[in-house]
Parts: C-alpha cells; sequence; structure tokens
C-alpha cells in the first residue's frame, strides 16, 4: 500500500469500499481512520471478539479430537500361546503394537523408551509394527520403526495383516499390553496423555509400577493413535467399545 | 501506555514525545508481528507436513487433521492480528491481538509438534517480543492467555497437559509460574525502559526548547547567511561572468596585455600576447617578465631591468607608451614592439603590479605608413568631393533632424544659384520656404509634406537675393531613420531658368514658325500657283506665237496680189485666166490657196481652242490655290486618259519643238470621279519635267512613254522618259521643297505634285537606274469610278 497515495480498499468483513485521502500517517491508514468515514469505530471490537470466540472454538475442536481415542479391541487377560511373540519365563512382558507410519506413535515410543530405561532390565519389551500383505520393506521399516529398534532391550518385529495384533486386541496404534513373568496381563491401552503428545501419563506410570512388580491403580488407559485395521480414519474414529 | 506514563517534568511537549515515541514502537513492533506471524503460520503448516502429514488405518491413508489444523486454524490465529497489525497499526487493541493471536499460535505450533518441550520454547519467546511494545498489558494479556489454556485443559484435558487425571485447582499455576516469573522481569525491563523514554523524551523536550531558540536564532542567522550567501553568489557569479567576460576580451583582443606582480613575475597572458611571444598560454605564468622578454635592446645589447619602463610603472611610474623597443620570444627572436606599462594599484593606492599592453609593430610600422597615406588620400578625395559638390551646377541639399539635433547641409552652388551662402541659407530652418516664390509656396509646403512618404519632383519659382526670379526642378527623397521614422529630406535642385527662357523662345519661335510656315505657305500656294500657271502660260506663249507666226506667214497676201493681178486685169479676166500664162495658173492657185488658208484657219482655230483650255487650266489652277484652305476640291468624272491627253496637248508645242516621240499606252480605265484640275496640274508637271530631262539628255532618239490605267479602285499613271535619269542618292529627295536638279529648277513642282497628290489620297513616285538612264514618274490615285457609291 503507497503510504500518502489515494486509493480504496474492500474490508473483507464488511465488503464495503472507503476512499482514502492523501496524507493519512504514518504508513498504512486505520481502520479507526476508514471506519470513522462511516462513523462506526466499534468494528474492530466486534472483529476482534469474533475472532476470539471463533479461534478459541476451534483450537477446543482440536484438542477434542486430539483427546478421542482410537478404536479398542478385548483384551485376553494372559499370554496367548497362539502367539508367535515369545515371552521369557520369569520376567514381564510387554508388547507395543504400532502402525509403523502413524505419526501419533512418535510419541509413544518416545514413552516406550522411557519406561524401558526406568525398568532396569526387568521387562522384554516388543514393538509389533503392522504390515499390509505384499508391503515391500521401505513400507514397513521407517523411523519408527528405526526408533523403535534403536531402544535397547527392545525387539522389533513385523505383523502382517495384524495377526499377532489380533490375538492381543490391538486395534489402535501405540497399543501396549503387559504381562507379568506369570503371563497374567498387568496393563493394556496407551501410554501417551494425548494424541502424539509427549509427556507424563498415567498410562506410562502404570506400565512402570508394573514393571517395578508394584500395584497400580490404572490398569487401562486409551490409546490415542492411527487405526491398525483399514476401512476408516482412525484419527476421527471413535471408540468401538 | 498511558498517560500516567507519560513524563511529567517537562510539560506538555515531553508528554507529546513520549507518546509519539511510544507510538512508534508500537507501530514498529506491530510491523514486526504482521511479518512474524505469518512466517509462523507457514511454519507451522511445515511443521505438521514434516511430523504428521498424513494418517493412517491400515494400509490406508489420508490427510492428517494436523494439516488442516495447521493450515485454517492457523491462519485464523494469523489472519486478524495482521490484519491489525496493517490497518490498526500501535493502537491497544491490535497489540492485544498480536498478544493473544502470538499465545494460541504457540499453543498449536506445540501441538502440532507433539507437544514437544523444545516448543515450548515459543511461549517464553513470545513474551520476550512481545515486551519490545513495552506495555505491561500486552504481557499480561498473553499471560492470560497460557493461564487461560492451562485452566481449561486442566480441567478439560487434564491428561494432555498434566498427565494426570487428578490434579490441583492451583495445578495451572504451576505451569504459568514460569510465565508469570518472565513477565516479572520482562515489566521490570519494560518499565525501565519507559522510564528512559521519558528521560529522552523530557530531555529532547528541553533540547527542542533549546534548539527552538537555537534554531530560531539559527534560522534568522541562516537566513541572513543565506541571504548574503545569495548575495555572495550572485557577485561571485558575476565576478566569475566578468572574469569570463574580461578573459573572453582579453583572449579576443588581438594586442598582447599581460600583468606582472611586484617582484616583476607574470601573473596573468592573454593569448595573443602569448602567441605573439611563442609561448603556450599558461607557460610564461610564474616566469620574470623582464627576464623572459624584455632582456636585450634592439641593438643586441643587455637591457637592464632597472632601466625597464615596465620596471618603472612597478614602482609606481607613470604610464608609458614605447614604441622603439623589441620583445623576445621563446624561440630568440625579437620582434618590434609598441606598448603601454602603467602601475596596478589597489584600494590603498599602493602599487601591486603593472600592467603592459603590447603589440607587434612589425606590420604595424608600414601599416602607419599606410594608414597616414590612407587618410592623406582620404582628405584629399574629400576635398575634391567637397569641391566637385560645391561645383557642379546643381543645388544639393540635405536636412536632417535626429535626436542629437538638426542638420542642415547646402552646396555651394547655393550662391552661385541664389546669391546666398551656405551659411546664410542655412540661418533658419526656413529660409528656403521664404526664397520660393510666393504664388508657389503653397505647393512648396505641400511638398514638404508629401516628402515625408515618398519622393517628389516639382517645378517652382525663385526669388535670388538680388531680385531676379529663377526657375529650379527639384527632386527630393524622404530620410529614414533604422526604424524607418522620415528624419529629413535630401535632394537636388537644377537651375532651368535657361531651359524655360528656351522653352519660352521656342513657343516663339513656333509661332513665327507656324506664321513663317503660313506665309511659306501662303507662297508656295502662289508660286504653286505660278509654276503651274507658268507652264501653261508657256502653253500659252508657244500657241500665241504659233498664232502669231501662222498669221504673219498667212497666205493672205497671196490674196492680195491675185486680188491685185485680177484687179490689173480687170477687162479681160477672162482672157487672163484662159490664156496668160499666170492667169492659167491663178486658178490652181487660187484653189491651193484656199486651201492652205482653210489649213492655216484650222491651225489658228485648234490653236486658239487649246489657248481656250489653257485659259481655262489658268482659271481652274487660281481657282484651286484659292480653294486650298477648304477641305476638299473639285470633283470631276473624267477618263483618266483624258487627263493624260490634255497635259500633252498643252506641252505639244515644246514636246514637237524637241523631237520627242510620244508614245502613248492607256489601259482599259473608266472615267473617275476625282479633281481633275490637280491631277492635270501634277501630269503637266511631270510631263514638263520629262521633257526638260530628254532635252537635257540630248539624245537622237528622245522618248516619252505615257501609260494610263486602273486597277483595285486606283488609277495610275506612268510616265518615262530616256532622259537624264536621276542619281540614286536623289531619289528620295526628288520631292523635298527646294530640290531640282535642273539648273533653271526652283525645286517646287515635284514637291507641289507629291503634296497634291498625297492630298487626294494618292502618291506621287520616281524610278530611275540612275543617271543617263532615264526616269520613270508614277502616279496612283485612290478614285472611283463612275457608276460606283460616293
Amino acid at each position: 500500500m503507497d503510504n500518502g497515495a489515494e486509493y480504496t480498499i474492500t474490508l473483507p468483513c464488511h465488503g464495503h469500499t472507503y476512499g482514502l485521502k492523501q496524507g493519512m500517517n504514518p504508513g498504512a491508514p486505520s481502520l479507526r481512520q476508514i471506519s470513522a468515514v462511516r462513523g462506526r469505530p466499534w468494528i474492530p471490537i466486534l472483529c476482534s471478539v469474533l475472532w476470539l470466540g471463533t479461534t478459541v472454538a476451534a483450537m477446543a475442536m482440536l484438542w477434542l479430537y486430539e483427546n478421542v481415542p482410537g478404536p479398542s479391541l478385548a483384551v485376553p487377560a494372559t499370554w496367548p500361546e497362539a502367539s508367535a511373540i515369545p515371552r521369557e519365563a520369569g520376567m514381564a512382558t510387554l508388547v507395543m503394537f504400532a502402525h509403523p507410519r502413524c505419526p501419533c506413535t512418535r510419541a509413544s515410543i518416545g514413552e516406550l523408551a522411557n519406561v524401558i530405561e526406568q525398568s532396569g532390565g526387568r521387562v522384554r519389551a516388543h514393538v509389533v509394527f503392522y504390515r499390509p500383505a505384499g508391503s515391500a520393506e521401505s513400507w514397513l521399516k521407517t523411523d519408527l520403526w528405526r526408533s523403535a529398534a534403536a531402544i535397547p532391550g527392545v525387539e522389533v518385529r513385523s505383523d502382517e495383516e495384524n495377526a499377532e495384533a489380533g490375538l492381543f486386541g490391538a486395534a489402535t496404534s501405540g497399543f501396549v499390553v503387559l504381562y507379568d513373568a506369570a503371563g497374567r496381563l498387568e496393563y493394556s491401552g496407551g501410554i501417551t496423555g494425548e494424541r502424539g503428545h509427549s509427556g507424563d501419563n498415567l498410562g506410562e506410570d502404570a506400565v512402570i509400577e508394573g514393571i517395578k512388580g508394584q500395584k497400580s491403580p490404572v490398569d487401562k488407559m486409551p490409546v490415542l493413535g492411527c487405526s491398525l485395521y483399514g476401512g476408516k480414519s482412525a484419527c476421527l474414529a471413535r471408540s468401538e467399545k | 501506555m498511558t498517560a500516567a506514563c507519560a513524563p511529567t517534568g517537562t510539560g506538555p511537549r515531553a508528554v507529546v514525545l513520549f507518546k509519539e515515541h511510544a507510538k512508534s514502537i508500537h507501530v514498529r513492533t506491530d510491523r514486526l508481528f504482521a511479518w512474524l506471524m505469518p512466517l509462523q503460520w507457514a511454519a507451522g503448516i511445515a511443521l505438521a507436513m514434516w511430523f504428521s502429514p498424513t494418517a493412517w488405518a491400515g494400509r490406508d491413508s489420508s490427510i492428517h487433521p494436523h494439516i488442516w489444523a495447521a493450515l485454517f486454524l492457523g491462519g485464523a490465529i494469523t489472519l486478524w492480528p495482521v490484519l491489525c497489525a496493517v490497518y490498526l497499526p500501535g493502537r491497544q487493541l491490535t497489540r492485544q491481538m498480536i498478544a493473544i493471536g502470538q499465545m494460541l499460535m504457540g499453543a498449536l505450533l506445540i501441538h502440532l509438534a507433539g507437544g514437544r518441550i523444545e516448543m515450548h520454547f515459543h511461549i517464553f519467546v513470545s513474551l520476550a517480543l512481545l515486551a519490545f511494545y513495552r506495555d505491561w498489558r500486552v504481557l499480561v494479556t498473553a499471560s492470560v492467555v497460557v493461564a487461560m489454556d492451562h485452566y481449561l485443559r486442566g480441567i478439560y484435558f487434564p491428561l494432555s497437559i498434566f498427565g494426570a487425571m487428578t490434579v490441583g485447582p492451583y495445578r495451572w499455576l504451576e505451569h504459568t509460574a514460569w510465565v508469570i516469573m518472565e513477565d516479572v522481569f520482562l515489566m521490570i525491563s519494560v518499565r525501565q525502559s519507559l522510564n528512559e523514554m521519558r528521560g529522552i523524551a523530557e530531555r529532547q523536550a528541553s533540547l527542542e526548547g533549546v534548539n527552538e531558540r537555537i534554531g530560531r536564532t539559527v534560522a534568522e542567522r541562516t537566513m541572513a547567511l543565506t541571504h548574503q550567501i545569495a548575495e555572495r553568489k550572485g557577485v561571485e557569479k558575476h565576478l566569475k561572468q566578468l572574469q569570463h567576460d574580461n578573459e573572453l576580451i582579453f583572449n579576443a583582443i588581438t594586442d598582447g596585455i599581460c600583468r606582472v606582480d611586484r617582484d616583476g613575475r607574470l601573473v596573468f597572458q592573454n593569448a595573443s600576447g602569448a602567441r605573439m611571444l611563442g609561448w603556450d598560454k599558461g607557460e610564461l605564468i610564474g616566469r620574470p617578465a623582464h627576464q623572459t622578454i624584455h632582456h636585450t635592446r634592439v641593438d643586441g645589447t643587455p637591457y637592464p631591468r632597472h632601466e625597464c619602463p615596465i620596471h618603472e610603472a612597478l614602482h609606481g611610474g607613470p604610464p608609458r607608451r614605447v614604441d622603439n623597443e623589441v620583445f623576445w620570444r621563446q624561440d630568440g627572436t625579437s620582434f618590434p614592439v609598441e606598448y603601454v606599462a602603467a602601475p596596478v594599484r589597489d584600494e590603498k593606492g599602493e602599487v601591486v603590479g603593472a600592467v603592459v599592453a603590447f603589440r607587434d609593430i612589425t606590420e604595424g610600422k608600414s601599416a602607419e605608413e599606410v594608414r597616414k597615406r590612407l587618410a592623406a588620400q582620404l582628405e584629399r578625395e574629400r576635398r575634391e568631393f567637397e569641391e566637385i559638390l560645391n561645383n557642379i551646377p546643381l543645388l544639393v541639399f540635405e536636412h536632417c533632424e535626429t535626436d542629437t539635433g538638426i542638420r542642415y547641409f547646402i552646396n555651394g552652388y547655393v550662391e552661385k544659384m541664389f546669391g546666398y551662402t551656405a551659411k546664410e541659407w542655412n540661418s533658419t530652418r526656413d529660409f528656403w520656404l521664404s526664397r520660393v516664390h510666393p504664388d508657389d509656396r503653397a505647393q512648396a509646403a505641400k511638398d514638404l509634406e508629401q516628402v515625408r512618404e515618398t519622393s517628389y519632383t516639382t517645378v517652382r519659382r525663385w526669388v535670388t537675393k538680388d531680385g531676379r526670379l529663377v526657375w529650379g526642378e527639384t527632386h527630393a527623397i524622404p530620410l529614414r531613420d533604422a526604424t524607418g521614422r522620415t528624419i529629413g529630406l535630401r535632394g537636388i535642385t537644377i537651375d532651368i531658368t535657361e531651359r524655360k527662357k528656351a522653352e519660352a523662345e521656342k513657343l516663339e519661335m513656333n509661332r513665327l514658325l507656324i506664321d513663317a510656315s503660313r506665309q511659306a505657305g501662303m507662297a508656295e500656294v502662289a508660286t504653286n500657283v505660278l509654276h503651274n500657271v507658268g507652264n501653261v502660260l508657256n502653253s500659252v506663249n508657244i500657241s500665241h506665237s504659233l498664232i502669231e507666226d501662222q498669221l504673219r506667214k498667212s497666205g493672205i497676201g497671196r490674196l492680195a496680189q491675185v486680188a491685185e493681178m485680177l484687179d490689173q486685169h480687170r477687162g479681160d479676166v477672162a482672157a487672163f485666166l484662159g490664156s496668160d500664162p499666170i492667169g492659167r495658173k491663178l486658178p490652181a492657185f487660187l484653189s491651193m490657196l484656199a486651201k492652205c488658208l482653210a489649213e492655216e484657219q484650222a491651225a489658228a482655230l485648234a490653236e486658239i481652242a487649246l489657248l481656250g483650255q489653257n485659259i481655262d487650266h489658268i482659271k481652274e489652277i487660281i481657282a484651286v490655290q484659292q480653294s486650298y484652305a477648304q477641305a476638299s476640291g473639285l470633283q470631276e468624272t473624267v477618263p483618266i486618259a483624258a487627263l493624260m491627253e490634255n497635259a500633252l496637248q498643252i506641252n505639244a508645242v515644246a514636246l514637237v519643238g524637241d523631237r520627242i516621240e510620244i508614245i502613248r499606252e492607256h489601259g482599259e480605265a473608266p472615267a473617275v470621279s476625282l479633281e481633275k484640275h490637280k491631277v492635270i496640274q501634277i501630269l503637266i508637271n511631270l510631263v514638263s519635267n520629262a521633257k526638260d530631262a530628254l532635252k537635257e539628255a540630248d539624245r537622237e532618239q528622245r522618248r516619252l512613254v505615257v501609260r494610263t490605267g486602273y486597277r483595285a479602285g486606283r488609277i495610275w499613271v506612268r510616265v518615262s522618259d530616256n532622259g537624264v535619269g536621276i542619281a540614286k542618292e536623289n531619289l528620295t529627295r526628288i520631292f523635298a521643297h527646294g530640290f531640282t536638279t535642273k539648273r533653271e529648277g526652283h525645286g517646287f513642282g515635284l514637291h507641289a505634285s507629291a503634296l497634291a497628290a498625297k492630298e487626294m489620297g494618292g502618291e506621287l513616285g520616281v524610278e530611275s537606274d540612275g543617271v543617263g538612264m532615264g526616269a520613270t514618274f508614277w502616279l496612283e490615285l485612290p478614285a472611283k469610278a463612275e457608276g460606283q457609291g460616293t
């Protein structure tokens, strides 16, 4: 906008055209000056209020979405024997089911690392990544795979067409089950407080306590991540409980 | 910032300055965020695309909602604060909207980054940036937004923010405490900045006051200085222009001009001088003048400086002009110079140098002689011209009125023409008018007015000093100045008095001539009458002589003898006649005598008839001459051949007596109406002249051929002889009055005949091959044939 030049602008909120006179200072003419032409100085205030309400509402909707858990299935109370995942007797076993491309699972992997670090070697951890039948290795071995594989003491494996996930009732990426040394289910659910958000959360605490043999008041938490099963948008799916 | 934050110490100006400063800070910071927030928005989109581009469900993927959130929610968060920054810069509302938007954008970015701890630094950085406003309210608003976020999420999504479902009511404060701490320090900094701004405003106001006073003083002095500078620049410009003009003048001058300082060193040399001395223009500057160009005399001896007039001028001597010395060129050659050396003094009168103007007089010496010679010649020619002007026989005058005065000029002829000297003539403006004849004075005054526009020529009378009347023909032209305005007149006056006299005499002579002509005409008429009558009288005399001779020789005497003889033989006439030898011859003698007497009678009667014709002709001649004053002559219808015969008959005796053979060749010609006696007169003259020419030629065979005819309304007559002829140079004069080739001729006959022929509308001419070749006179006259209309 050329300062001092005579020009017209169209305000988007009203769609009116105002004429501006040369010499208005400094820089661009103000809406107050513009509005003063028509005698309505309260317009900016009204627009501000509307804007604030709109953005706050949109933020609230975002947060709502972020806290909507993914689909969940029935989790076996004991270690399913049909599972190909090895369970070491005498040690707790933790299995995380993840979608190798789910961005929200990044935080879960991060929290898993935290759990493994605090577990003191008292848990055998596995991260099982969903792999569609016929998919290439590159589809599976993403940065999540590598991140998970980089966690000391974590074994990473693929799960073609959710064969293992179905045995453990995992339907959402980031779903974690913790079985004690006897193969009894200690915890199932997510280990992030919000979709894709790192940070302290009840699920992580419960898993750590379970690994340590402590009794946690929490044995289940919702999972916030992408669905392991196709056919619906996981980020907008509701719990299938 | 409110008025409470404004400085109080230095009055309203400090407050205004403080507010202006604050406003500028607000506007500047608004612009900063106007750029920053869109960048953040773009960063959020990039962040979402990096961290969570797609959402998955098994093998199916879709655009992650974070992308939409970054795009639309981020855009929404950015848009209104940026609009406020652009259109409402510096306003409180704008700052507040920016603060809210910045914090909301931070929340979004943290969320898009998956809650990374690193992204939380955005909050603290944003607070620091918001502190740029130096407005604690902005920090408060931003902090409130953070607190509200944590508070509300603590209520509705505690897991997301605290990681626990149940938290204490003031857990949110634990999160916002750091924000509050930063706020505190930022506000302290803001306050300090405001204090500094206040101080700056106060100082600036104070300075402004001082500056204003100084400025006023400076402005006044500046204005004065500017004026002085402008004047000085004008003067400098003028001086430069003068210097430039002077330099141009000096360099244009063909003479050399140089200036030396008190030490005798050249400080100025114009181009002409440098050229004369063989140096480039600037090379002489700084050199000692005497040692460089004036070191030696003409004779080659050294020229001491103290003897040099230029040196004398440097020491205050009077200006000196020298024309017998030389200057020396760079190449060692010298040239004669004429120079003037004069001292140059400053305002105090002290000599600060000398100026020398010099010229090469190598050519000037001879040029001076040439000039003197030319001047003498010019003077001589001027005197000659003046003498010519004063001696030409006409008056040359000039009268000129200019702004510088009136100038009269009249040459010396005025004294000859009018008797007045030039001084007397130019004594007054209108002296000349007083000398114009009174009857011509009015016209002279009109002519004077006319000459203002155009030239004029006039003839007027003048009265001389001694009272004589002279005629003058004046030709005058207006004198005009460069603008075309008439400032006088110039002209000449010619004395035409003699011409006027001559004209008068000529008139008188013409009158006398006319009278004489008239007399001459009358004499010519009388001569013509006498000539023509004389011609006829010749014939009359001849006829008279013939008759007298014939009568004297008549046979009447014989008859008397016969009568006497018969008387003697009165008694025996029969016997006498029958037997006398003489008597027997008497009847035959008487018969013959009768025959002779009859012949004599017939001849006498013929001569008497001819005499009667001649007498008639004489009468006619006289009548014709008497009728010369009338317009037309008596017309008669006669055949031309008959007139020719009449003329021959009148000259018949002379023709016969001179044994001239007459050959007649008359063509077909009707009777025509013409002035019979005039024509007869002409024919008589022609025949008479032909007779005289034949008689003078003295040939054995004298032949006169007469021819007549009629053709195309004109009768023609040709009279040819084989007499003495006419010389070719006389053919054109033969008809002139008084011209004759005859010993006893008078030169009137042919002249009168030619005039008569001309009067009748005809022509008389002559042809001759020369002397001794005869001549033919021809006459042609218009004539209407009988029966034709008049």
